[in-house]
């Protein structure tokens, strides 16, 4: 964990813009039972060093259980880590009392995966976007009201609406209220956890592009969390790669996805469909899983499944740091100029 | 709907019409619950031809048991208007004991002379008094231990559960039993507060693990990142979610109660006599079993049909207030 912050560094003009700032974030989930012996905890984030830039999207990218969720959950303190810091615009987010950090919660917001989960089902719409507003005194009464129908209207949806119960709402109609309810707080940094995976293509598409119309209207930082490598492509500036709990990758998305510099990045995108029927792609079709959080092996996360023809005992042996390969692009991978390069 | 209306609009004033004289005397000289009883037999076909369901009402539409419950209610609401008797009253203890059911009788009388129907009535009113307040206690107790544990978790939450599984392991009849025998002489305020409180245990389990599980829904996690004050979710977000199966279990404790009141009455610790009740009419018709059977059949009757009515909209309500469902 060490080795991967001391092997990387956001550059000092990364830093000077940067929001958000995780480091070495640590977190393990302790396992039960006390009666038969305790087991391994679950290793959800081991060692997580980013930055997120002001007016960035920063995608985070990795399948089930690599810990992108746990991360975005401890960038809003909604889960404390077992380890490491994360820094919001110079304050330690961590080092906060509870009262303080109620204050500073109306500088990030988070819209979730499963907007009908996300809104109570015994609130209507518009008392769901309120709320907050009267929790931070932001305004109260018919200015209230006002608000509600401003916010309701910001993200496409008629003031009618704010009457209306969840499910008395389709899935696009409630991830926009999750979005406005998010926005009356007036954020700088929103986290958006797979906001359109629980949607259909044509509503995703819309709900992506009213996101996208905010981050310019408002100047908005996200940190986008998604499996959707298309939806990464059209949203994000630059990429992050988790696998087990670790950041394997992470460069600008459009020298990411031309060339990647870690084998499992490289795997993940060739997962991609193409549009195109006669490009001819090489399709890396991993074997295995990803290793237990309960049992992560010493070397490479990555080795039990790499496909990259250097693989060898160095890899088994020994943790790759995350290093810079390319300008701003960076991988914890050995042998990731030999992977550039054979392709 | 409308034959419904006018069947209920009709038969509450016909019940006014042939009742008129008893309320009126009720209202002159009654106290706070006759005069309540004489009132709403009074306001029963008004509300019945100006009322207007709420439409979240409308749509649930009521089922058998819903009805059922409704008419128990009703019948114990309305006893003083509808009993045709002094529940109390020793009519002619020379000449009417142990009457066979007759125009004047339509249940007959007791050993004392006392007209069965209107101890029925009576017996309703006062079983379902006791049995509503003391579920009120109950699920006021149980839901503030279980909001508590649930919130709270941690050593609080395994001290008061570890106290909820004692007080559990202890038998609750033969722990009424006890205290009931100990304060002979408290009345039926005593059995209303010593049946509550030992009825809050299960709705308190049944809180703290609808808390324990909305803890952990997106919903309540917007809220904290939305930095609302923890009161505020407790209160808004996690509470009305818990609520559902309170209700539902309420209901069924109102059964269970009104079974355990007249097991209580039945050994005579529970009523004192001369208050009317179902479990000491079966207890008092005991004796006369082979010769007057109806004396114990019928409030048994009344005991079995109100229980089972109670379960059954129990479970009807779980069904209405389950939200995949609706």
């Amino acid at each position: 964990m060490g080795e991967v912050l001391a092997g990387y560094r956001a550059t000092a003009a990364a830093r000077m813009t940067e929001l958000v700032r995780a480091e070495s974030l640590v977190k393990h989930f302790p396992s039960g039972g006390w009666l038969l012996g305790r087991r391994p905890p679950v290793r959800a984030l081991n060692g997580v060093t980013l930055s997120v830039l002001r007016g960035e999207t920063l995608a985070l990218v990795g399948e089930s259980g690599s810990g992108k969720t746990t991360l975005a959950r401890c960038l809003l303190r909604l889960t404390a880590p077992t380890a490491g810091r994360v820094v919001f615009d110079g304050i330690d987010l961590f080092s906060l009392p509870e009262p303080e950090i109620r204050k500073l919660r109306r500088r990030m917001q988070l819209v979730f995966q499963d907007p009908a989960a996300a809104l109570n089902p015994r609130m209507t719409a518009g008392a769901a976007i309120r709320e907050p507003l009267e929790a931070h005194g932001i305004s109260r009464g018919s200015e209230a009201k006002a608000r509600v129908s401003a916010l309701l209207a910001e993200v496409g949806l008629p003031p009618g609406l704010a009457e209306r119960f969840p499910h008395e709402l389709s899935g696009g109609q409630r991830q926009r209220v999750v979005i406005a309810r998010a926005l009356s707080l007036e954020p700088e940094f929103l986290v958006l956890d797979e906001p359109v995976s629980n949607l259909d293509v044509s509503v995703a598409a819309q709900i992506l592009n009213l996101l996208a119309d905010l981050q310019e209207k408002r100047g908005l930082t996200y940190l986008l969390i998604a499996h959707d490598l298309s939806v990464v492509r059209h949203m994000a500036s630059r990429v992050a790669v988790l696998y087990a709990g670790r950041i394997v990758e992470i460069g600008p998305c459009d020298e990411l996805y031309e060339r990647p510099l870690h084998p499992y990045t490289e795997a993940l995108l060739s997962a991609v469909p193409s549009p195109d029927p006669l490009q001819s792609k090489r399709r890396v079709i991993l074997g295995g899983e990803p290793p237990s959080p309960r049992r992560i092996p010493a070397g490479c996360p990555f080795y039990g499944r790499c496909h990259h023809t250097r693989r060898d005992d160095r890899c088994a042996g020994e943790l790759p740091v995350l290093r810079e390969v390319g300008s701003a692009h960076w991988s914890a991978c050995h042998y990731a100029e030999t992977l550039g390069a054979r392709r | 709907m409308n034959r419904l209306r006018a069947l209920l609009i009709a038969g509450s004033g016909a019940l006014i019409w042939i009742r008129w004289q008893r309320i009126w005397d009720l209202l002159q000289a009654g106290d706070f619950s006759d005069r309540m009883a004489a009132l709403a037999a009074l306001a029963a076909p008004l509300v019945f031809a100006l009322g207007r369901l709420p439409d979240r009402w409308k749509r649930a539409r009521l089922d058998a048991s819903a009805w059922v419950v409704l008419a128990i209610l009703a019948a114990a609401l309305l006893a003083p208007v509808l009993a045709p008797y002094d529940p109390t009253a020793q009519l002619d203890l020379a000449n009417r004991r142990l009457l066979p059911p007759s125009p004047a009788h339509p249940l007959g009388t007791d050993l004392f002379s006392r007209d069965l129907l209107s101890r029925l009535l009576y017996g309703a009113r006062l079983s379902l008094w006791i049995a509503c307040f003391s579920v009120a206690i109950a699920v006021v107790v149980g839901t503030g231990v279980g909001l508590a544990a649930g919130y709270l978790g941690g050593t609080a939450d395994a001290l008061i559960m570890r106290l909820v599984d004692t007080a559990l392991a202890i038998p609750r009849i033969f722990l009424l039993l006890v205290v009931l025998t100990l304060w002979e002489q408290g009345g039926i305020m005593t059995m209303v507060l010593v049946l509550g409180l030992t009825s809050w245990f299960g709705t308190s389990r049944l809180v703290r693990a609808e808390v324990l599980s909305l803890k952990q829904r997106d919903f309540v996690t917007a809220a904290r990142a939305l930095g609302i004050a923890p009161i505020a979710i407790l209160l808004k977000h996690i509470l009305p979610n818990a609520l559902a199966p309170v209700i539902v279990t309420a209901t069924l404790g109102v059964g269970q109660i009104v079974l355990t009141e007249a097991a209580l009455s039945y050994l005579g610790v529970g009523v004192p006599p001369p208050h009317p009740s179902w479990g000491s009419m079966i207890a008092d018709a005991q004796p006369f079993l082979p010769t007057h059977p109806w004396m114990a059949i019928v409030p048994g009757l009344a005991l079995a049909g109100t229980v089972v009515a109670f379960s059954f909209f129990g479970e009807s309500l779980q069904a209405k207030l389950d939200p995949r469902r609706r």
